[in-house]
């Protein structure tokens, strides 16, 4: 059928889509269009396109800063916890609760797992930060109790920020995360597992060689998609975690591109690195696609 | 076919209600935007008061958290603004948009090219963060040059009087160079005259240490005898072995965060002895040369001294870094044996007798006298290029800075929120209580008076040419009548400081100079006291060297050599442009 017959036969469906485009279109790609801004002495009189062009500027300031290593060493670790780390969590959750025969203890497993999700970053970091606070903090309590030294200040000291910014954005997402996968995993044909049960196989073969295999392509289809955010992830956390004793290792490309957009009015600068940003991530997203398209069969296109 | 044909109906008025909706916010967001905006001026002036401008109304966007946190709810119909409106015809729409910092949401709306009429900041000096964003748009003819109408002005025309506006703000913000005779961006609250040198206990402010009375007592020593670094790290050994306990039972630490929160700005408190960068880490060693602190051995002796103390548990471990709320709550449960910084008019010292003064300690001079670099401003506003009859608006703001238009700002109407008695305005019993009882609702939305920055703060920050003793006959609305304030005056006269003049601005101030745009992009980036608090917690002496090492490599590659080589030209200039204090 002709894109022209496809129209006519299904105009209502195409024009209840066409609020969405509108939407798309107006809030997501025409301010892509501020991307020019990496390359202009930005004017607030003269605006986006008024404004002189400088080139390559910004983009030269950055690799040679001094910061420039420090600050991807730390977005790239960033990123690899929150793309690569935490990925398996959620799908091992997933599978857990599947395997729930109760079923009132499996919501309320669920429940548990989801509402940290619904609470904002600032109120997270709130409570961390009396839960860790050295000598009143539970943690540091706990530990006073057991012999150990309770004046620990965790959010003054750059070896725990890592595992501190893991463990909170773990808790706080692998119930959310793992709705996906369990919506997946309900998805598989149950024939397949009466098959195996009749043949003898046991729980973890089942889960290896059924649930595993049927959720290939979801798994796939989200970790393509969570790399795409690898130089860009967490910038709430990050800032509010971020203190003078941990700042060495808690400033990232995000941090910087506020400091020096938003904080010191340098938008073209802000804009260049907003852009590297981007650029790594649409690389990176392409890569994976074709990696995972050659290996598994699974990709976004 | 019949329930297809109405599917399809269904779905062709589900699109257009939809865009119909979009439609429909769009154009009121529009009407209400031309409203706001709208500056529709008369000049019909016949049966007016003398003080007639124009009915217009002037809107106004404010980057200042104490305005929008005390704006009526309904503006046009407070006291003052009633007044106003019938004296000079002038309506007022005052917008505040709250974000994370106001300096963030001015560089926000500033680059998106449009802004009302008038636009006001906080401006302590030319260093501060918000300078570079206003110089810019001012640099980009964002604002209106109103040079040329100062002189027809009767406030502001004392702006171009030789010292009248203090140096920082005559050179760096209002009669720049670079600004060719054009002035863009006005100073507020600028005294009428130089009072900086003058230590008057019915206004002054007694910032810094406090130590709790009772602890002090205990140990019998006498507060303002701690001078040295030696000697405030002997009292807080002293209070430690003590074994004092808070109002909870448990132990107190020696020096607690100040009291609206832990900040490294209390190193200035703490570490004066070893703060040998007094300007804003610059100032001249014995040669002569121009160096920055992190250059120096002065860095290492600082962070050691407070390594020392952290480690003895001689210091709250989260002195630096404790939430607002927190800092208040071991304040005031007397879990700090020293706050580090607090003043006489926070209500924690005037309300009780429990805490007095420490020190203050002696500066890298040998000297405990408070630095001031004379007169001072606070605070700054511009008009937008855009907005019609920029002289109307200047006018406005100037009338009020009159003193008749000061009286109505600050006290409210006469026989409403005050009377005269010989000459000068009393509050009414009614408004000294609401006063007294800090009934914000009433002195913000009946009256809408500033009330010295405790009511509608809009009405005391948009003054300059401030007197108030001699226009007013006290420093504050309420000062002369009410007991509030009597203990923050008695702290004030028994615990008095001294001033001493350094004239010059902070040698940061000149990173604004059109050169050294490039540097100041980078070292925008360096927090010193920062990096200080970053070696202080660092887990080994080897290891704060290492981050003292790093900051030195850092700010060479910002390029501190070009800035020290320009301060150094500066200097050789004008030797009061810079506050260096030699030893």
């Amino acid at each position: 059928m002709s894109i022209t017959k496809k129209l006519i036969r299904f105009w209502p469906l195409y024009l209840m889509l066409v609020p969405c485009i509108i939407y798309y279109v107006l809030i997501c790609y025409v301010p892509m269009g501020g991307v020019i801004l990496a390359f202009k002495d930005y004017s607030f009189r003269k605006g986006i396109w008024g404004s002189p062009w400088v080139g390559f500027r910004y983009f030269r300031m950055f690799f040679t800063s001094y910061d420039f290593p420090r600050l991807l060493r730390n977005t790239l670790i960033v990123g690899f916890i929150k793309c690569i780390l935490e990925f398996p969590f959620a799908i091992i959750l997933a599978l857990l609760l599947n395997e729930f025969k109760n079923e009132k203890f499996k919501k309320i497993s669920q429940t548990i797992t989801y509402l940290p999700h619904f609470l904002s970053t600032v109120i997270i970091v709130t409570m961390l930060q009396r839960i860790l606070a050295p000598n009143i903090g539970v943690l540091n309590q706990f530990i006073g109790k057991l012999g150990g030294d309770p004046g620990t200040f965790f959010l003054m000291e750059p070896k725990y920020f890592f595992q501190l910014l893991f463990s909170m954005d773990l808790w706080r997402n692998i119930g959310w995360d793992s709705i996906i996968y369990l919506a997946a995993i309900s998805g598989v044909d149950a024939a397949l597992y009466e098959a195996a049960s009749i043949d003898g196989c046991s729980k973890l073969k089942k889960i290896w060689h059924i649930t595993l295999p049927g959720i290939r392509g979801t798994i796939g289809l989200l970790f393509i998609m969570g790399v795409g955010g690898l130089l860009s992830k967490g910038f709430e956390q990050i800032y509010l975690l971020r203190t003078p004793g941990n700042m060495s290792v808690a400033d990232t490309l995000d941090t910087f591109v506020l400091q020096m957009g938003l904080m010191n009015g340098q938008f073209g600068y802000a804009t260049a690195v907003g852009l590297i940003q981007g650029i790594v991530g649409l690389i990176l997203v392409i890569v994976c696609n074709r990696l995972s398209k050659r290996f598994t069969g699974v990709s976004l296109w | 076919m019949r329930k297809s044909i109405r599917k399809r109906l269904l779905a062709g008025a589900l699109v257009v209600a939809v865009g119909a909706a979009g439609v429909t916010g769009c154009s009121s967001k529009a009407n209400e935007g031309a409203k706001g905006g709208e500056s529709a001026s008369s000049s019909d002036n016949t049966g007016k008061p003398d003080t007639w401008i124009a009915d217009r109304t002037i809107t106004v966007q404010a980057y200042v958290n104490d305005i929008g946190n005390s704006l009526p709810k309904d503006l046009a119909n407070t006291e003052v603004m009633k007044e106003l409106t019938k004296r000079t015809g002038i309506k007022l729409d005052i917008q505040y948009t709250p974000g994370d910092k106001d300096s963030n949401v001015m560089a926000a709306q500033l680059a998106s090219g449009t802004i009302p009429d008038v636009i006001f900041s906080y401006m302590d000096d030319s260093t501060r963060k918000e300078f570079p964003i206003l110089l810019k748009a001012a640099k980009e003819g964002m604002f209106a040059d109103v040079s040329g109408l100062l002189k027809d002005t009767k406030v502001y025309s004392h702006y171009l009087e030789d010292k009248y506006l203090p140096d920082d703000s005559r050179k760096n913000i209002m009669f720049r160079k670079d600004f060719n005779g054009a002035a863009y961006i006005l100073p507020l609250s600028i005294d009428s005259e130089d009072r900086s040198l003058i230590y008057d206990p019915e206004t002054a402010y007694r910032g810094g240490l406090y130590i709790q009375k009772s602890i002090a007592d205990k140990l019998g020593i006498d507060p303002s005898k701690i001078r040295t670094q030696d000697q405030f790290y002997d009292l807080l050994v002293q209070i430690k072995n003590g074994n004092f306990k808070d109002d909870n039972g448990n132990p107190v630490f020696p020096l607690g965060p100040k009291y609206w929160g832990g900040s490294p700005d209390t190193l200035q408190y703490i570490v004066p002895g070893y703060t040998w960068g007094v300007s804003d880490g610059y100032n001249l060693d014995s040669n002569g040369v121009i160096k920055h602190e992190a250059d120096t051995d002065y860095v290492f002796e600082k962070i050691n001294y407070l390594r020392k103390l952290l480690a003895e548990g001689l210091m709250n471990p989260e002195f630096f870094t404790m939430d607002g709320t927190r800092a208040e709550e071991v304040s005031r449960s007397h879990n700090s044996a020293i706050m580090a910084d607090v003043h006489n008019y926070q209500d924690i010292i005037y309300a009780s007798e429990d805490w007095i003064p420490l020190g203050p300690l002696d500066d890298v001079t040998g000297n405990n006298a408070k630095v001031e670099h004379g007169k001072k401003q606070n605070g700054v506003w511009a008009i937008s290029a855009d907005a019609k009859k920029p002289e109307e608006i200047l006018k406005f703001f100037d009338y009020l800075s009159t003193p008749e238009g000061q009286l109505l700002c600050q006290y409210g109407v006469e026989g409403k929120s005050y009377e005269m008695k010989d000459g000068k305005p009393v509050l009414t019993d009614e408004a000294l209580k609401k006063l007294n009882e800090g009934d914000k609702d009433y002195l913000v939305n009946n009256i809408g008076a500033g009330f010295g920055y405790t009511g509608c703060v809009f009405f005391s920050f948009v003054l300059t040419n401030i007197d108030n003793m001699n226009n007013f006959g006290e420093n504050r609305p309420g000062a002369n009548s009410s007991n509030t304030f009597k203990r923050a005056v008695e702290v004030a006269k028994d615990y008095p400081i001294t001033y001493r003049l350094v004239p010059g601005l902070n040698a940061t101030g000149y990173l604004s100079a059109e050169s050294m745009t490039d540097v100041k992009a980078q070292m925008s980036l360096l927090n010193y006291k920062e990096m200080i608090v970053q070696a202080v917690y660092a887990g080994t002496d080897e290891d704060a060297k290492k981050i003292v090492e790093s900051f030195r490599q850092q700010l060479k590659a910002a390029g501190n050599d070009k800035f020290i080589e320009y301060l150094t030209q500066l200097y050789k200039e004008d030797p009061s442009a810079i506050c260096f204090d030699k030893k």
